[in-house]
């Protein structure tokens, strides 16, 4: 599971930096058509293939992130039981789920955004989400250390052990 | 045989006169057969385009044709002076006339200089010739050598593949930076004149199958529909049809806009923001301006166009001399093999009077000596003395001969050989 877990989040980290590139291409070939540059010797993709990219890469990304956070979850539900929502990987990882779900709803259903320059936006703002779960990956203990949900659970845990422990010396007693 | 070239083109003749010496199609066989009747023994190809008209033509020998007989044959077939084919027409012989068609043939002479129809017409005028029987040995060579050196050009230099015609640049260089392709993109073509029907042209290669003309005249847009198998439309359904656009290309001839910013805009918003390029190729221009600075629209208008046309046009300047080298390279290796060609027959006639003469007196001997009654080893080794003494002799004039062809026989030696051993016409 915690295979899984890895290589979805890893595909849609990477989805999202596609989508984040493309839309930031779309960016630039939008800017040089409008400065009727067409036809210069510099030559980007077309703004129909990039804006295509842009979408599918905004679903794979939603997918891929989704199947990560659920394979997580359970996970943790099977290792320990529980689920450390207050550790800032699983927290900024959610909140990037959240914006995909949000961003890809808003492309599919929401009509003056369909297959216009907004999709493109929310891809770029995407990437801005990605780097903060990113950064709440790598700056935390998040998939480092297999035996600590969180700090908080490892003392509760402990404790209990502890009761458990001085119950059964009492009942020998 | 010496190729010849009588011709006038854009760059030399005014259209009055291009149009009175062009040939149809119909015309140009009945000239080439003309042609062959008076000059039996000829080689003539004939290219007649909008732009050009060219006769090139090679007689039998180098005093059967010269520039008053085909001037004067060009005049007969117009009912025109002679005088006056001579004043406006152009003409190159020998090598000038070969590296004149090669230019021609690489679309380094044409008057869109790089554009890839010339080849075609140079092609189809020698095909004509060929089936009419006027090609010959001289013209073949040529008229292939010209291909080539018309190819090489094409894949050796860039010429070829800037646009320079605002329809062209419009479709192939901003379009394609739009869309992937256009299959399966609605295009409504606004206007059925001139501008409209080459731009239909452009779009039918381009691939562009759903395409609607629509235009004031309901007719005239039914009858270019009909001509490219497109749709068309009653010009009070143009705000319908730009709802359903991917592509809008404006070519009419309206003194106002058709479409201002505040019909569209409702417009733009039925059409959900989808991505729009509008093409504007009409002056007056046929959309407002600031339409094009609406989100997910792109517009074009001719100033953009031609200021892309003018810097393509400069990219193929660019790559002229690169172009001149090879065609200078071709006609000097058309020339070499040419001329070499040409000494061929007098080579074979020397060697063949020294084998004369060898024989001659290689028999007077064997009879003198009654060398046959001696071992055949010595008469062998007699015969390869006077082998060895010919080719010893020939060697230095034979090498010069060559030199001289490469040269194209400026020193005239093969005349001089042809004289000194009375080697005959």
């Amino acid at each position: 599971m915690a295979f899984r877990h890895a290589i979805a989040m890893m595909a849609g980290s990477i989805a999202v930096l596609i989508g984040f590139l493309a839309g930031i291409m779309y960016l630039v070939q939008s800017r040089r058509l409008k400065q009727k540059r067409a036809g210069s010797s510099f030559r980007l993709p077309t703004l129909e293939s990039l804006g295509r990219l842009n979408r599918r890469c905004l679903v794979g990304s939603t997918i891929a992130v989704g199947i990560g956070l659920i394979a997580g979850v359970v996970m943790n539900l099977n290792r320990w039981g529980s689920v450390g929502w207050t550790d800032r990987g699983v927290l900024l990882s959610t909140l990037l789920l959240v914006w995909l779900l949000g961003a890809t709803g808003l492309e599919y259903f929401y009509a003056p955004a369909s297959r216009g320059r907004k999709a493109i936006y929310l891809t770029l703002a995407s990437g801005g989400f990605l780097v903060l779960a990113m950064i709440g990956v790598l700056t935390t203990s998040h998939g480092q250390a297999e035996k600590e949900p969180s700090s908080i659970e490892k003392v509760g845990q402990a404790t209990s052990a502890h009761i458990e422990r001085l119950d059964a010396t009492e009942g020998i007693r | 045989m010496k190729l010849q070239m009588i011709g006038c083109s854009h760059h030399d003749a005014a259209v009055e006169f291009r149009e009175k010496i062009s040939f149809t199609s119909d015309q140009v066989g009945q000239a080439l057969n003309a042609f062959r009747q008076r000059f039996p023994s000829s080689e003539i190809v004939l290219i007649s385009t909008c732009n050009r008209v060219e006769l090139y033509a090679t007689g039998g020998n180098d005093n059967e044709l010269d520039r008053n007989d085909v001037a004067s044959f060009l005049a007969d077939q117009h009912q025109l002076n002679a005088d006056e084919i001579v004043d406006q027409m152009i003409y190159r012989a020998g090598s000038d006339a070969v590296e004149h068609l090669f230019t021609v043939a690489s679309s380094l002479d044409s008057m869109v200089v790089g554009e890839a129809q010339i080849l075609s017409q140079v092609k189809q005028a020698y095909d004509v010739a060929c089936n009419s029987g006027s090609a010959g040995p001289l013209t073949h060579s040529v008229f292939q050598a010209a291909n080539r050196a018309a190819k090489r050009v094409q894949q050796e230099t860039s010429i070829h593949r800037r646009r320079v015609s605002v329809p062209s640049v419009a479709v192939g260089e901003v379009a394609t930076e739009v869309f992937d392709t256009l299959h399966n993109k609605r295009v409504v073509l606004c206007g059925a004149g001139e501008m409209g029907e080459e731009t239909l042209r452009y779009l039918k290669q381009a691939g562009a199958s759903d395409i609607c003309i629509i235009n004031r005249s309901y007719d005239r847009a039914v009858a270019l529909a009909n001509t490219f198998s497109a749709e068309s439309a009653l010009w009070d359904d143009l705000q319908e049809q730009i709802v359903s656009a991917d592509l809008l290309i404006g070519t009419t001839s309206a003194t106002e806009p058709i479409l201002d910013e505040a019909t569209f805009q409702p417009l733009h918003a039925k059409r959900k923001n989808r991505l729009l390029l509008i093409l504007d190729l009409a002056v007056p221009r046929d959309f407002e301006p600031s339409i094009g600075e609406l989100s997910n629209v792109y517009l074009y208008g001719i100033d953009d166009l031609q200021s892309a046309c003018d810097r393509n046009r400069r990219e193929r300047q660019k790559e002229w001399p690169k172009a001149k080298q090879v065609i200078s390279e071709e006609t000097q290796r058309f020339m070499q093999a040419f001329n070499h060609k040409a000494t061929g027959p007098v080579i074979q006639r020397l060697r063949e009077q020294a084998q004369d003469l060898k024989k001659d007196e290689l028999d007077r001997l064997i009879n003198k000596l009654r060398l046959e009654e001696l071992d055949p080893s010595v008469q062998k080794e007699i015969e390869k003395s006077f082998d060895r003494l010919i080719n010893k002799l020939l060697h230095p004039p034979l090498a010069s001969l060559r030199d001289d062809a490469a040269e194209g026989h400026r020193r005239g030696l093969l005349e001089a050989l042809r004289h000194l051993f009375n080697l005959g016409e």
